[in-house]
């Protein structure tokens, strides 16, 4: 019958085929992976994670963590063997295997790392004053300028012991979103140099389109691991948005990316199975970074920077809620939200968990069907 | 000997802090939710700060120190409902919630002023932070940074006498403490004119000259208070003459050296009652 069909129509097939195969071959391996979490006792801790302290969330200690792993190794697997092309995909595939690297090496560390010692300015100062090894005291003057960054951005964070420090997480980030940005700005061709508005042809805004994708692909990264707070609700919402950047990547003649996307949908449908509420696992923060990144830099390569608040509406949404939780605690001394994200706010407000999750399912999926709207303009 | 002027008034006979004012404080002497408790005493020297919101730091209103206690409540998986007033209280002082002096006149003064000018209290009090980063600091966050000292400053309030005292002035203790190194506050909440006659009912039934009743309130913690009893309350000043000192102290009851506030007034460098600058208009 494919005989038939047009070529295009014939790719459709093939983006669908993947995104089968994708979930069927998760579906397979995940019984085994989750055994596997256990008995390694890749787990939930405490950790001095305030929001397990809510009653929906005390049941998630002990829970599996890293099942993301799951979602990153089917996609760079079935990439690599049946996707893999140098000009679309390898990098892609880079960025999204930096970011899970950073996510692995953080959840691992919150789970067998031990608290890390973070000095303050004052105490800084002080050795600079008074330590007995000259050359140790000298060392802390010169570094003096990263330790009063460190600090400040620890200030964005909620209060670790463990795990890779904020300013590590966004000096990590910004490798990602640097390399981003030199395949888009340097490889892709001039096409890129501009950003595609919907209505209204191309926007060119020159060289400040650099930082702004390196911006694009951290601000998304953390976007994804943010509302990665409650079962099934980061999951079921990537599953519209890269079945979205699938679509939009076919409509545009981007087989390899929509494939690509496809195969990250089918993914997560499966990934999304086994963590609907109670979950057998969890994404961790391999998972959700690594995704981030990927939906950031899968969103740019086919020219769709304009539709990315759509596309990714909730979980810019659920950013947007911490930056303004952390202004108006730090610059104005107040609570905005109950609690940040939006989706514990929503919780302390009185919803309970699947409401919540529902709730904000329905209207990622509104906001997608219009992001693909706007985009075919 | 302080005389009362017969010219007065029957309307000055008695003066009393505006409205919302008012409001504000009946809501820190029983905080609007649950069972009603009384606002806890926050001592900003001896508690550790948790994070920068203001209600943590002794700094928060009544509606804020009941938000908070409501997400400390269900963290602890308390529910606020079925606590007692003490048994919230007690709630309230483990999750370090509660007020502080100066935050209590903050706030205070801040709805008289609102009501009276249409402005902010910080309008009239600076906070006595220098440069750019204090300043804006300052600026962004009078309530944590307008404390005992900068309402007792020369440019935010002046030195009145106690025949002048009227609500809204504030009494302010500097150096206090066995250390001397402790400030407190206080806000006239009323000014009562007393003839002989009122007087009668009064403490001081023997005495035969004319004298003033400042009613105040304030936030304050006793060593007879123990852990749990401190907090926002009432009292009263019976003044005979020029010398605050020489007033009977009135409060939770107690008079004379029983009374912690006339012993930490005592024990002061220096005890004035200062009229804020938004006080005059």
């Amino acid at each position: 019958m494919t005989d038939f069909l047009p070529s295009q129509i014939q790719g459709l097939t093939d983006i669908i085929g993947f995104a089968v195969i994708a979930c069927l071959t998760s579906l397979v391996v995940a019984p085994l992976f989750i055994r596997l979490l256990q008995h390694f006792g890749i787990t939930r801790q405490e950790n001095g994670d305030r929001t397990l302290g809510l009653e929906s969330q005390e049941e998630k200690v002990n829970t599996p963590i890293m099942g993301g792993v799951l979602v990153i190794a089917t996609i760079a697997i079935l990439t690599y063997f049946f996707n893999w092309d140098r000009s679309y995909t390898w990098v892609p595939i880079g960025v999204m295997l930096l970011s899970a690297g950073l996510g692995a090496i953080d959840d691992l560390l919150n789970i067998f790392g031990g608290n890390r010692r973070q000095r303050s300015l004052a105490q800084t100062k002080t050795l600079i004053c008074v330590h007995k090894n000259l050359l140790f005291r000298i060392w802390l003057a010169i570094i003096f300028p990263w330790t009063i960054l460190k600090r400040t951005v620890s200030i964005f964070g909620s209060k670790q012991r463990k795990g890779v420090l904020v300013h590590e997480k966004l000096f990590l980030q910004f490798l990602a979103g640097a390399m981003t940005a030199w395949w888009i700005y340097w490889k892709l061709g001039e096409n890129w140099h501009q950003i595609y508005m919907p209505f209204d042809g191309y926007l060119s805004i020159g060289g400040w389109i650099v930082p702004l994708i390196i911006l694009i692909v951290m601000f998304t990264a953390n976007a994804v691991n943010i509302s990665d707070g409650m079962d099934g609700l980061a999951g079921g919402m990537l599953i519209p948005t890269f079945g979205a950047l699938a679509f939009m990547a076919w409509i545009s003649g981007y087989d390899s990316l929509a494939i690509l996307n496809a195969v990250t949908a089918g993914a997560l449908v499966t990934y999304t199975y086994f963590n609907i509420k109670p979950a057998r696992f969890q994404m961790g923060d391999v998972g959700s970074l690594g995704l981030g990144g990927l939906l950031a830099i899968n969103a740019l390569a086919i020219n769709s920077m304009a539709i990315l608040p759509f596309i990714a509406f909730m979980f810019y949404v659920e950013a947007t809620t911490v930056v303004i939780q952390s202004i108006g605690r730090h610059v104005f001394g107040r609570r905005v939200f109950l609690m940040a994200p939006l989706h514990h706010h929503l919780e302390l407000s009185g919803w309970s968990e699947e409401k919540t999750i529902m709730r904000m399912w329905v209207v990622h999926l509104g906001m997608v069907i219009i992001g693909v709207w706007i985009g075919l303009h | 000997m302080h005389k009362i002027n017969p010219e007065k008034t029957e309307a000055k006979m008695r003066q009393k802090i505006s409205g919302n004012a008012c409001a504000m404080i009946d809501a820190y002497l029983s905080l609007p939710f649950g069972t009603r408790p009384n606002c806890p005493y926050f001592n900003n020297r001896r508690q550790k700060i948790r994070g920068s919101l203001r209600v943590v730091k002794g700094k928060g209103t009544p509606t804020e120190i009941a938000e908070e206690c409501a997400i400390d409540a269900k963290f602890a998986r308390v529910k606020i409902v079925d606590l007692s007033a003490d048994k919230l209280k007690e709630f309230l002082i483990a999750n370090d919630l509660g007020i502080d002096c100066s935050g209590f006149a903050y706030h205070v003064l801040n709805a008289l002023c609102k009501e009276r000018t249409g402005k902010n209290v910080q309008d009239f009090v600076k906070p006595l932070r220098t440069g750019f980063i204090g300043g804006l600091l300052g600026h962004l966050r009078p309530a944590e940074n307008i404390g005992v000292i900068a309402f007792a400053h020369e440019k935010n309030s002046t030195a009145i006498k106690i025949s002048e005292a009227k609500p809204g002035d504030v009494i302010v203790f500097i150096g206090t403490g066995n250390d001397k190194t402790y400030n407190h506050i206080l806000v006239i909440t009323a000014v009562e004119y007393m003839d002989k006659l009122d007087r009668n009912n009064d403490t001081d039934k023997n005495s035969t000259c004319e004298s003033i009743r400042i009613s105040y309130a304030h936030s304050y913690a006793w060593p007879s208070d123990g852990i749990w009893g401190h907090g926002v309350r009432k009292g009263e000043i019976l003044i005979h003459n020029d010398n605050l000192l020489d007033a009977t102290w009135k409060e939770k009851g107690v008079t004379g050296n029983e009374n912690y506030t006339f012993e930490s007034a005592k024990n002061a460098r220096e005890i004035s009652i200062r009229r804020i600058k938004f006080n005059y208009l």
